[in-house]
């Protein structure tokens, strides 16, 4: 029973418990407004699921475990103190139950404490090893009573309490003791609701919540920011959304978001983990010092995350993909690389990537009326004002640019005039789609080729488009449409696979005997993994053996995205080289992508290789160019 | 201390040009004419806000001598971060008339009591790279061309200037302020101005002056005038000879794709990435480069 004092120190370890949650509150406050609808449906299937948790089998596990237990024993511990009489069977279940719960989230709580205490990360061991010492001692304590208890009321014979049995063994015969026991019990207990808010515990808290106001897919197109108030781009962490801060809040530290960074793999100066505990920390500190009263500047973001850092993403998305917590860091670090371009401290390439696109209208910067002139032996159709299109195909950069983007224009252009559709290009009327200049941070430049773009599509009457560049794809698909652009967007296998279909058209050669690797680009197996898979269109079109058999979203980036084509940090191995080496344990004769920037990135990456002599040179095709070279 | 920063609009010229015979001008190929800022003329803003943030003190003053909508030049130095922009409207007059240009320059920085002049060696359309001299000259101050580093003296009375000499020499100099320095681009890295800056800088408010505020009549003189401009004469590639092994139906075309023949041995190199290597260093030791 609890007595006067005891209820006295339970409202004293609630107190304090929600004078750091309210402190907590406080800090994403700080935040600029964002409207954010929850989800009540979302959080509960992800409690109940666990479904990006289990991604990680064992350490998923001993989480279920660990929740459910938890879950049971403060459902178990509010019943009990109703005096509530229920059936002796249903209770002694409930008791055996409790009893073996005990033992796996011991066991499980020791694994994930071991894992911990191995892994190469630095952890705070006040933050997150404390907690576990005192989720151990709460079980433990839990176990000692009721052995005690068992020891004095000792008479049926107990199989609802295997645990509490063993153990009265070695108990003695005292209710002095039994009451010592309870009381340690409810101490620790008292301790963890106390401690929640300020070590990692506080995840049971804002995990939670952070998953309730996420978005549906976890590389939703990055919000558009208005450009008439201040400048855009995070300089300090009030710059940032309250749910941007919250998510700072909910990380639980475990790491997965570097595991799968290919910046973090190869050696570069990212990790996505670090930025994030970067910003907690710095807010941390900064509530400290103000307490103190010694600094009352707010900290800049510049004073713990370095350039170079955020310089290496690769915007691929694996890092939101995979985290359990549903946290959003390509959200931040594009936040702190438009802060970057708007103090003039963009990469030199970079600039020059984007004034190519202020000035000529591409990241290559070369001269707009060359635009054409990767039509060579091919006859594209070039679009009039005067005849409506069924369909645009969008070249892009790359693909008017870049020699091993144009193979794959031109191959494009083949496979369509094979088909009888009427398509058009936009030939010199074409400019950037923007995404590069978007990923590297320079919002006001995406915004004005965005609007650009819009009016030349309404002018043309185009409503549907088909792109072989999985980063153009994803912008007009994804966020176009934030400026008012409604288009039918269409990657280019997927288009070619329905025409077919359509067409009825059977007539492609199957001769080959090569065997092919499909390396998944991001944007289109992560940004946009609603979409069919392009392997399939390898499978059922080409009728190709696809080597790779993993799960698409898992697919490591070539190191080419967020305009990393143009920039480059020197520190670490290429990207592209780690995917390489990847691939090379399947030595492919053909390496497949639908992604132009996977071309570029790859054949740098296999020229290096060629000469260095290494006797694995497999060709790398997009997947139009396999269908061409099967028409 | 009030640094003037010379800036000055120029075509794009990293497309296909050809030449406006009417008008006499260099016009861009087969687009709408696109305007950006002389790289030159940008790093020597650059200089002037490193001063500025590294003094404190300093306040940078963009001009610019162009006619009144082109305005591109003075945005994009407000957008890095210069405290005024002016802009001298050279309506009526030529802009290929450095000379005048220079007159009308002189005459407005006379009454801006400005510490130091900052411009670009020389832009990369006329590339006459006289701006900086001219106005020295007419001001009566001194001058330093080819400039590549720049500093002040602890006293802020003059400042320390490297110059850029032919074959990689240098030679540093200490000026007395005022001064004119014409500035290398390499003094400075380029640095880029988001759309959001420029756009923002739009919105600030500009000084214009016309020539007759500053006391030129409305018939303007010339002092130099354009008789005639040409694209540059193609020039021959340089091919090395061809190698004896082609057939000659190659070895015809590459002569005829503009092919000099230079020198008899040809000096590149082939075989496998270490070899090259090997045969690069032992080039460089026997030339004494490497030790």
């Amino acid at each position: 029973m609890l007595t006067i004092f005891d209820i006295l120190l339970l409202f004293i370890a609630l107190a304090v418990c929600s004078s750091g949650l309210a402190q907590r509150w406080s800090a994403w406050q700080q935040g600029r407004p964002e409207n954010r609808p929850g989800s009540m449906t979302a959080i509960l299937s992800y409690l109940i699921s666990h479904k990006k948790i289990l991604r990680k089998t064992g350490p998923g596990i001993a989480h279920l475990v660990i929740f459910w237990g938890f879950v049971f024993n403060v459902v178990i511990l509010i019943l009990a103190q109703f005096h509530s009489t229920l059936p002796l069977m249903v209770a002694r279940t409930l008791a055996l139950t409790a009893d073996i719960l005990g033992i796996a989230m011991l066991g499980a709580v020791l694994f994930l404490l071991v894992r911990r205490l191995k892994s190469p990360r630095r952890t705070s061991f006040a933050e997150a090893i404390i907690p576990f010492f005192l989720i151990i001692l709460i079980i433990l304590s839990g176990f000692l009573a009721a052995g005690v208890w068992m020891a004095i009321v000792y008479g049926d014979v107990p199989w609802w309490s295997p645990v509490g049995t063993a153990l009265s063994f070695i108990s003695p015969f005292s209710p002095v003791y039994m009451l010592i026991a309870i009381k340690i019990h409810f101490f620790f207990i008292l301790l963890f609701i106390a401690i929640l808010p300020f070590t990692l515990l506080r995840h049971v808290i804002t995990t939670p919540l952070n998953i309730y106001y996420k978005h549906h897919h976890p590389l939703s197109p990055l919000p558009l920011v208005p450009l008439d108030q201040s400048a855009p781009g995070a300089d300090t962490y009030r710059d940032f959304t309250w749910k941007q801060i919250l998510d700072v809040e909910a990380c639980t530290m475990c790491g997965r978001c570097e595991e799968v960074c290919p910046a973090s793999r190869a050696q570069k100066p990212l990790s996505p983990h670090k930025i994030v505990r970067s910003i907690f920390d710095q807010i941390g500190d900064y509530r400290l010092h103000k307490k103190r009263g010694i600094s009352p500047a707010i900290p800049r973001l510049g004073e713990v995350i370095a350039p170079d850092e955020i310089w290496s993403c690769t915007t691929c998305g694996a890092c939101n993909y995979e985290c359990p917590s549903h946290l959003d860091i390509i959200e931040k670090i594009i936040d702190l690389r438009r802060n970057e371009i708007e103090q003039g401290n963009c990469p030199t390439l970079g600039a020059a990537a984007l004034e190519g696109m202020v000035n000529r209208g591409n990241p290559w910067a070369l001269p707009p009326t060359d635009r054409t002139a990767w039509v060579g032996q091919v006859s594209p159709s070039l679009i009039e004002k005067t005849e409506t299109v069924e369909m645009l195909y969008w070249v892009g950069c790359a693909g008017a640019y870049d020699p091993l983007g144009q193979e794959i224009s031109r191959a494009m252009v083949t496979v369509l005039n094979s088909t009888g559709v009427r398509y058009a290009v936009l030939g010199n009327e074409e400019r950037c789609c923007g995404d590069p200049a978007r990923r590297l941070g320079e919002e006001g430049l995406f915004q004005d080729i965005c609007r650009k773009n819009i009016i030349t599509f309404a002018e043309y009457g185009i409503s549907t488009i088909v792109t072989n560049c999985p980063h153009c794809f994803n912008i007009f698909r994804n966020e176009y449409p934030l400026l008012g652009g409604e288009f039918r967007v269409l990657h280019h296998a997927q288009y070619l696979a329905d025409l077919w279909v359509k067409q009825g058209r059977t007539d492609l050669q199957h001769t080959s005997t090569e065997s092919i690797f499909y390396h998944d680009p991001c944007y289109l197996a992560r940004y946009n993994a609603d979409i069919p898979n392009a392997r399939r269109f390898l499978q059922n079109n080409l009728a190709v053996d696809v080597l790779n058999s993993s799960a698409p979203e898992k697919t490591l980036c070539c190191g080419g995205g967020g305009g990393q084509m143009w920039i480059d940090v020197h520190e670490g191995d290429r990207i592209e080289n780690v995917r390489i080496a990847q691939i090379e344990e399947a030595t492919p004769d053909t390496v497949a992508t639908a992604c132009p920037y996977c071309k570029i990135m790859f054949d740098t990456a296999l020229s290096s290789r060629a000469a260095r002599g290494e006797k694995w040179t497999p060709r790398i095709k997009d997947v139009a160019e396999l269908w061409a070279e099967r028409l | 201390m009030k640094i003037a920063v010379l800036m000055k609009p120029v075509l794009d010229c990293g497309v296909h040009l050809t030449i406006d015979d009417k008008r006499m001008e260099v016009a861009q190929k087969g687009q709408e004419p696109q305007w950006v800022v002389n790289p030159a003329d940008r790093s020597a803003l650059e200089v002037a806000l490193h001063l500025k943030y590294s003094q404190g003190t300093v306040s940078v003053h963009a001009i610019s001598y162009v006619p009144k909508e082109r305005t591109e030049a003075i945005y994009y130095a407000l957008a890095r971060g210069a405290d005024a922009g002016t802009i001298i409207a050279s309506e009526g007059a030529s802009q290929n008339d450095a000379a005048f240009a220079s007159v009308v320059l002189a005459k407005y920085l006379e009454r801006q009591n400005v510490d130091m002049i900052l411009c670009g060696n020389e832009s990369i359309d006329t590339a006459m790279a006289c701006m900086g001299p001219f106005v020295a000259q007419r001001l009566g101050l001194p001058h330093v061309s080819q400039a590549v580093s720049l500093g002040l003296t602890s006293d802020n009375k003059s400042i320390v200037v490297q110059r850029r000499l032919e074959k990689g020499n240098r030679e540093k100099l200490e000026c007395p302020l005022p001064a004119v320095v014409a500035v290398d681009p390499m003094i400075a890295p380029l640095r880029y101005a988001s759309v959001y800056a420029i756009n923002n800088a739009g919105n600030r408010d500009l000084e214009q002056v016309s020539l007759e505020e500053l006391g030129f009549k409305s018939e303007i003189t010339c002092q130099t005038e354009l008789e005639k401009i040409t694209l540059p004469r193609p020039r021959p590639k340089r091919t090395f000879i061809p190698d004896a092994k082609l057939s000659v139906a190659e070895r015809m075309k590459l002569i005829r794709s503009g092919g000099i023949a230079k020198k008899k041995d040809g000096d590149t190199l082939s075989g496998s990435p270490e070899a090259i290597a090997d045969a690069i260093f032992t080039f460089l030791q026997e030339k004494g480069f490497l030790g």
